[in-house]
């Protein structure tokens, strides 16, 4: 059984003008220990359906269909006292930015204090305090820190910070939205070579969101790259380092610059993502599509699986 | 630590400077008026004292013939030792006495009003937002701003007149009843709160909606932001997630109006202390205005500014002490 399962989710915003689709069927799973990578332009609904999913999203979100399973359990027809001990205990996040995902007001000492405490209320003081300052250690960070507020930490002290925190209680599936976004890229670097021995150590899913398609391809099990709220293409990680198949796939793979091998320009894909008021009819890729077709204008392209669990939505090449 | 502390007597050197302004205007500003508390005083007993007992009079004001820099000096001399001269028309109680009283009264009128208004209000505000569009947040905020609309007096006399004068529910003047002597005595500190009960009313309700929008409109801002998801994504108790991250941050900008109206609780509420003839400052502004008394003008005037900076002071202590980035 996957550990996480994810059904035709879709999610609306409620703007004044009226619904609009952010999420439009996208299915998934995550199996326990793999890493499962989300990639797409901002706005292709890869944060949205990882929240979703986690149910953490508030108005103007709603969610309006699909199934979520953890673990066998119906994850939308959870109550609130449900959710809040399945939150944190079996799946945590960390959010894009770690600046604004502590509170000013509050030391280092005090969200962790607060996060076990409201799990593990039987443990004692000093017990989470110990636990505080592994979990610190655990991310590199001097257990001095506790005492610390935001402010006095740096971007990346914060963001190891926030992944400790998320990992303060051992969960299975760990949902890592952007999280090195803010950060520079010797700083992202060490974070993630730190995540990633922690991930082989302590044996947690990841499901990873990203716009850095190159990020991905070197350390995700699988992957799924989403436009405009479908999911176009879901496969292992190995198809997409060959190039991919679907031709928004190939097109953000032309987009990464390659440091070996043949210099090659890299291209980009013209034009820009649809707005979600008014999305294209058919596929939604097809007015910046190099392939379409007469049928790619009129008719929607389901997931179809193509090659070794490789599934892409295109008519083209399916 | 010890970067806070330089910081609060960097601002203490501040407070201080401009106190020593306001004290040096307060000296000032009555000398260049034409007139003096004395002549006012002989023009009362209608020119039935002699000189000697003007030039006594002066004396006692402080206004001699003395060069102004030496005027100066005794002044600041006597404030120091806590004199502010002789009230005109409570002769011959001294300033100090009368202002004392005075404050007293008002602390505890306006002070509760004020206190009571603050967390009543910032509490309902917060529930407001915690339950965005919820009954409380569709029902009280335009009711409490239609009151909060009402002109003041307006209100407070229909009060006075409607549960004072008609129903005879609550008294109509003074602050304590008559028989009673002030001290430590039931009679007295019970008469004491019945009298404050209906102004106190009044106020509360002018100033209640101010505090909760302040208090939802700050709220709801914060509650969209990024730690509070995170703090409920966390699986932290609601009540610690409205309290501990929501409330706790968002009461942060109200505090600076919490001090600012603190301070203008010591000058007393002018309008509330005259409807009800309360003895408060500003019901003996008024007396010293219209009996032209300058030296309690002056005391009063004097009062209040100091009153205001404190106020100032207190809430740089309190910001330091409730949010750690204004530490360094």
């Amino acid at each position: 059984m996957s550990l996480l399962q994810v059904e035709n989710l879709m999610v609306d915003y409620l703007t004044p003008d009226g619904a609009l689709r952010a999420v439009d069927g996208v299915s998934f799973e995550l199996k326990r220990g793999e890493i499962l990578g989300l990639v797409g332009e901002s706005g292709s609904g890869k944060s949205t359906a990882a929240m979703a999913a986690m149910r953490i999203l508030g108005p103007p979100a709603l969610i309006t269909g699909g199934e979520v399973l953890f673990d066998g359990r119906d994850v939308l027809r959870m109550s609130a006292e449900q959710l809040r001990r399945w939150h944190w205990r079996e799946i945590s996040i960390v959010m894009q930015s770690a600046l604004n995902a502590l509170n000013p007001v509050l030391t280092m000492q005090e969200h962790f204090l607060d996060t076990i405490a409201a799990h593990r209320p039987e443990l004692s003081n000093a017990e989470m305090l110990t636990r505080a300052a592994e979990l610190l250690k655990m991310v590199d960070i001097d257990p001095r820190h506790l005492n610390s507020y935001p402010h006095e930490l740096s971007g990346g002290m914060r963001q190891r910070v926030v992944i400790a925190l998320a990992l303060t209680l051992n969960p299975p599936l760990l949902i890592m939205d952007e999280p090195t976004t803010a950060l520079d890229v010797v700083v992202e670097r060490e974070i993630l070579k730190r995540v990633l021995q922690l991930q082989k150590e302590m044996g947690f899913a990841i499901l990873f969101i990203t716009h850095d398609l190159s990020l991905l391809l070197e350390f995700a099990t699988r992957l799924g790259v989403l436009y405009a709220g479908r999911l176009v293409a879901i496969g292992p990680t190995e198809i997409f380092r060959q190039g991919g198949i679907h031709p928004y796939t190939q097109g953000l793979l032309q987009a990464v610059p390659q440091l070996r091998g043949k210099r090659e320009a890299f291209k980009s894909i013209p034009g820009s993502p649809p707005s979600l008021k008014k999305p294209p009819n058919g596929c939604r890729f097809h007015p910046r599509c190099p392939l379409v077709e007469e049928r790619c204008r009129k008719e929607q392209p389901v997931l179809k699986h193509v090659q070794h669990g490789h599934q892409v939505a295109c008519h083209v090449r399916t | 630590m010890n970067r806070s502390i330089e910081y609060l007597l960097r601002r203490l050197g501040f407070y201080a400077l401009a106190a020593w302004v306001a004290i040096t205007l307060n000296f000032l500003i009555p000398r260049m008026m034409p007139g003096d508390p004395a002549q006012i005083m002989f023009a009362r007993f209608k020119g039935e004292m002699s000189p000697s007992a003007i030039a006594a009079l002066r004396e006692t004001f402080g206004i001699t013939d003395a060069p102004i820099w030496q005027q100066y000096f005794t002044y600041l001399r006597h404030l120091l030792s806590g004199d502010m001269g002789v009230s005109v028309s409570n002769f011959p109680e001294p300033v100090v006495s009368v202002i004392a009283t005075g404050l007293s009264w008002s602390i505890f009128l306006a002070g509760s009003a004020l206190i009571i208004s603050f967390i009543l209000g910032t509490s309902l505000g917060a529930l407001a937002a915690w339950r965005r569009g919820g009954l409380l947040d569709s029902i009280a905020p335009p009711l409490l701003a239609l009151l909060g609309a009402f002109p003041y007096f307006w209100m407070a006399m229909l009060a006075l007149f409607i549960f004072g004068f008609g129903l005879g529910w609550f008294p109509l003047w003074h602050a304590y009843p008559e028989g009673t002597s002030p001290g430590l005595n039931l009679p007295f500190i019970l008469g004491a709160f019945y009298h404050a009960a209906l102004p106190a009313a009044t106020m509360i309700i002018a100033s209640l909606g101010g505090w909760m929008l302040a208090m939802r409109n700050t709220m709801v801002g914060i509650l969209g932001s990024d730690y509070i998801t995170y703090a409920r994504a966390r699986g932290l108790a609601p009540r610690r997630v409205l309290i501990r991250y929501a409330a706790r941050n968002a009461l942060l900008p109200n505090i600076t109006g919490f001090g600012m109206a603190l301070g203008f609780v010591l000058g007393g509420a002018l309008l509330t202390e005259i409807i009800f003839s309360y003895p408060g400052q500003g019901y003996l502004l008024i007396q010293a205005v219209r009996a032209q008394d300058y030296p309690l003008m002056q005391g009063l005037f004097l009062t209040i500014t100091l009153a205001v900076l404190g106020a100032n002071w207190l809430v740089d202590i309190v910001t330091l002490m409730l949010d750690p980035r204004t530490r360094r």
